[in-house]
């Protein structure tokens, strides 16, 4: 509704300001407005693909469908005035431009953050009870973030249930984000009780115990920081030290499965367990106590030993739960217990009917805690965990995988609408407004370079074809002093390659100081098994199946050149058949990679990695076996710099693609093989650069007795 | 004075060949017994002999002007030269 409002602002604005609604202004800010009204809420990558196609889109429409000379008016001759303003104007021109252009992205920015997991601190929630208690001062302090214990401290004596939330609170500010967070993992059938094989596939989170009765002088009286002086018992062990905690849902609904081990031989008594999901809206911070208080509930799923009972409770504090009415509850659940290691398995609906239960859809997060009780009467014991947050983890967007192809390609679409839109211009043949522009821009910088002393050429396209000499083969130019026969666009192509020379120098010199820093570079068994520690366990590369494939881009740059020769000789046949062949092997090239990466489809799933004989040519893909971005600087140098090398491949087969569609039209009859030379050094350069990239990523073997 | 436009085919079959068997003693190379160092030198010479050989052959460099062989070579003598000297202060935080 926001952006609706602005959008409708803007456009007010542009009415009212410039009634002339052909005025280039009054286009910039309608598409700016559009731009922002459309773009709301979306992520950054979307929005960036919008403006990009949006630009072209406009430019295109302007220069194309408006007809050449008002679209030259409207689009070039603005920006040639741009461009030979003096340098204040010029500075003060593109600011008007840019300014409206920032404030946009900045509210854009704003308004698109996506939404992250909840405050930890349950502060806010503090100060209302504080209110209550007639402590306004306390709670002024309390809301800040600050100073989460100021208050606290001041009232520990107060209540009995203080300190707790006290320990809670500490141990909750030592926590980092990433161990607060459960991640509940998408599935497509919910395990079907607590020893479900699925479950094997989802990590477990640990959560950290505290005895309910411990108070945060007796917690560092325990840890030695205090001395006992102060009178306090110290604090009991708690009898289970960790839970852990995997969670899972699916369209059935969330299960969670919760581990921990009795430390006792023989647990004795009752044992209770309650899983705490703070019935608050969703983001919003949970209760500051367990167990809620009177303004938050807080939904309890409850089992207890004795009976082997599972319900549902709503509690507003400790000593206020009401048991949920039958029909309220669609709980079901099993434990098992082994070893003296309880599994406690908990399912319901994400949605129930019950306004008292906490609802869940994908995408949430769910402040969430743990209760544990043991014993009976004067023996009881009681183990809480401090608020965690669940977070049903979404299943990717298919949005976000569709849209980015498609945009690209609609993007090439309006720029070639762009091409052929000055293209037109250029045969109606009114360029003069070129000459507003100085002599010294009409030619690019390699012209000039090798007409140096010359007339200066001029942009206008004459009668005169220089590139047609006199006895020369017709698809040769004529001899340059230091450039020979090379057409510009080959010598384009040759600074391009080495640009892109430095792009994987940049990369492979990163790799080899990274590879070089580093104790151990790739984590294996024997690694561990001699007693160093290091990172996740990673997978060898495949190493005779990356060789097969870079036997295959050889075979491809020999057909490359082949084709090349044939085009030379006019053999039209023979060049469709190796320009085919290339194609054919860089796209086999780029599904081993495919392979190499994701496996064979229908081999998924986690499994050992295979490396003897033929097993390896089967294997199920490096990431299933361990090898994955952002864990180690091995798996995500490899992804990189082989995953760049698989653009630049791609790059290539689109473009022998294009080249293969050309010359089957006919494009390069007489010879004419500049555009395919041009391409194939393209595709040849990607065969020089896999060569480097396979000595140095697979050959060069791990040495972790000297770097 | 039409140019002869000639195709070296037996050529590109020979290159194609060489290319082919100096990966398969890369591969090789690297099951030998033989000192980390001595492997990796022999891995990089391997690795530019092949490079330099698509680049003189394939895309024709050999053919091209010694202007445009220096313009599209001479710059890569910069990440060389680096690597170079990460090299040598490698060695040095070993050795000294």
């Amino acid at each position: 509704m926001n952006a609706l409002i602005i959008y409708l602002l803007a456009c007010g604005l542009v009415f009212l300001s410039r009634k002339d609604l052909g005025s280039l202004w009054t286009k910039l800010s309608l598409f700016t407005a559009t731009f922002l009204y459309l773009s709301w809420g979306l992520n950054y990558f979307s929005a960036g693909t919008m403006a990009l196609v949006g630009s072209a889109a406009a430019i295109g429409i302007l220069l194309w469908a408006t007809g050449s000379e008002k679209a030259h008016q409207a689009f070039w001759h603005p920006v040639q005035r741009v461009m030979i303003a003096p340098g204040w104007s010029k500075g003060l021109i593109v600011g008007i431009l840019l300014i409206p252009l920032g404030v946009g992205i900045q509210v854009y920015r704003s308004a698109a953050a996506p939404a992250g997991p909840p405050s930890t601190s349950s502060n806010a929630n503090l100060a209302p009870l504080l209110v209550a208690a007639g402590l306004e001062d306390n709670a002024l302090t309390a809301t800040s973030a600050d100073t989460p214990f100021a208050a606290q401290l001041a009232l520990v004596e107060k209540d009995p249930r203080w300190p707790l939330t006290e320990v809670v609170m500490d141990h909750h500010s030592k926590r980092s984000i990433a161990d607060s967070q459960i991640d509940s993992t998408l599935v497509d059938a919910l395990p079907q009780d607590g020893e479900d094989a699925s479950w094997d596939s989802i990590a477990a989170t640990r959560l950290d115990m505290i005895p309910a009765d411990s108070t945060l002088d007796q917690d560092h009286a325990a840890e030695g920081e205090h001395s006992a002086e102060g009178g306090h018992h110290a604090a009991p062990e708690p009898e289970v030290p960790r839970f852990s905690v995997k969670s899972a849902y699916s369209s059935e609904g969330v299960a969670f499965l919760v581990e921990w081990s009795s430390t006792t031989d023989e647990p004795t008594g009752t044992v209770q367990a309650a899983i705490q999901l703070a019935n608050t809206d969703e983001n919003a911070a949970p209760p500051h106590f367990l167990m809620g208080d009177s303004e938050n509930a807080v939904n309890a799923w409850w089992w207890q030993s004795a009976e082997n009972t599972f319900s549902e409770f709503i509690a507003n504090g400790m000593d206020a739960k009401t048991l949920q009415s039958d029909t309220d509850q669609g709980l079901t659940g099993s434990v098992t217990v082994e070893d003296g290691t309880y599994s406690l398995y908990m399912r319901r609906a994400l949605e129930t009917e019950s306004v008292s239960d906490v609802q869940f859809s994908g995408g949430d997060y769910r402040a969430f805690a743990l209760n544990l009780w043991t014993g009976a009467g004067d023996t009881l014991s009681h183990t809480v965990t401090g608020w965690y947050s669940v977070h049903l983890v979404p299943e990717v967007n298919q949005a976000a995988v569709v849209q980015p192809p498609f945009f690209f390609l609609a993007t090439l679409l309006f720029l070639g609408l762009i091409v052929r839109g000055t293209r037109q211009r250029a045969e109606v043949g009114d360029l003069k407004e070129a000459e507003l522009l100085p002599a010294s821009t009409d030619a690019g910088l390699l012209t000039r370079l090798f007409h140096e002393g010359e007339e200066s050429p001029h942009l206008v396209v004459d009668d005169h074809d220089d590139h047609h000499h006199d006895g020369l083969h017709w698809s040769q130019w004529p001899d340059d002093e230091d450039m020979g026969h090379a057409t510009q666009g080959k010598i384009g192509m040759w600074l391009f390659l080495l640009s892109d020379c430095f792009s994987f120098s940049g990369l492979l010199l990163a790799y080899g100081i990274l590879r070089a820093g580093v104790d151990v570079w790739h984590c294996t068994p024997e690694v561990i098994a001699a007693g160093i520690e290091c990172g996740p366990i990673e997978p060898e590369y495949g190493l005779d199946f990356t060789a097969a494939l870079t036997f295959i881009l050889i075979c491809s740059s020999v057909s490359m050149v082949l084709a090349i020769g044939a085009c030379m000789e006019n053999k039209r046949k023979e060049m469709l058949f190796w320009l085919g062949t290339t194609i054919f092997f860089g796209a086999f090239f780029l599904l081993g990679q495919v392979k190499e990466y994701w496996g064979l489809p229908g081999l998924g799933g986690v499994v050992e990695p295979i490396h003897e004989g033929f097993g390896q040519w089967l294997h199920h893909g490096l990431i299933s076996e361990g090898l994955h971005w952002g864990e180690s600087h091995r798996a995500t140098t490899f992804y990189l710099i082989t995953g760049f090398h698989g653009a630049h491949v791609t790059t290539g087969v689109c473009l022998l693609s294009w080249t293969f569609f050309k010359a089957y039209r006919g494009d390069f009859e007489n010879a004419d093989y500049n555009f395919m030379e041009i391409i194939g050094l393209f595709w040849h350069f990607v065969d020089l650069v896999w060569i480097i990239v396979f000595t140095v990523v697979y050959l060069i073997p791990a040495n972790h007795g000297i770097v | 004075m039409a140019t002869e436009i000639h195709v070296p085919r037996k050529q590109y079959w020979l290159i194609f060949f060489l290319l082919f068997v100096l990966t398969m003693i890369e591969v090789g190379v690297v099951f030998l017994p033989m000192s980390w160092a001595k492997m990796v030198t022999a891995l990089c010479g391997l690795a530019f002999v092949k490079a330099y050989m698509v680049a003189i052959y394939y895309m024709h460099l050999g053919h091209e002007t010694l202007t445009l062989r220096f313009t599209a070579l001479l710059p890569m003598l910069i990440p060389v030269f680096y690597a170079l000297i990460l090299c040598t202060e490698g060695a040095a935080r070993l050795y000294w």
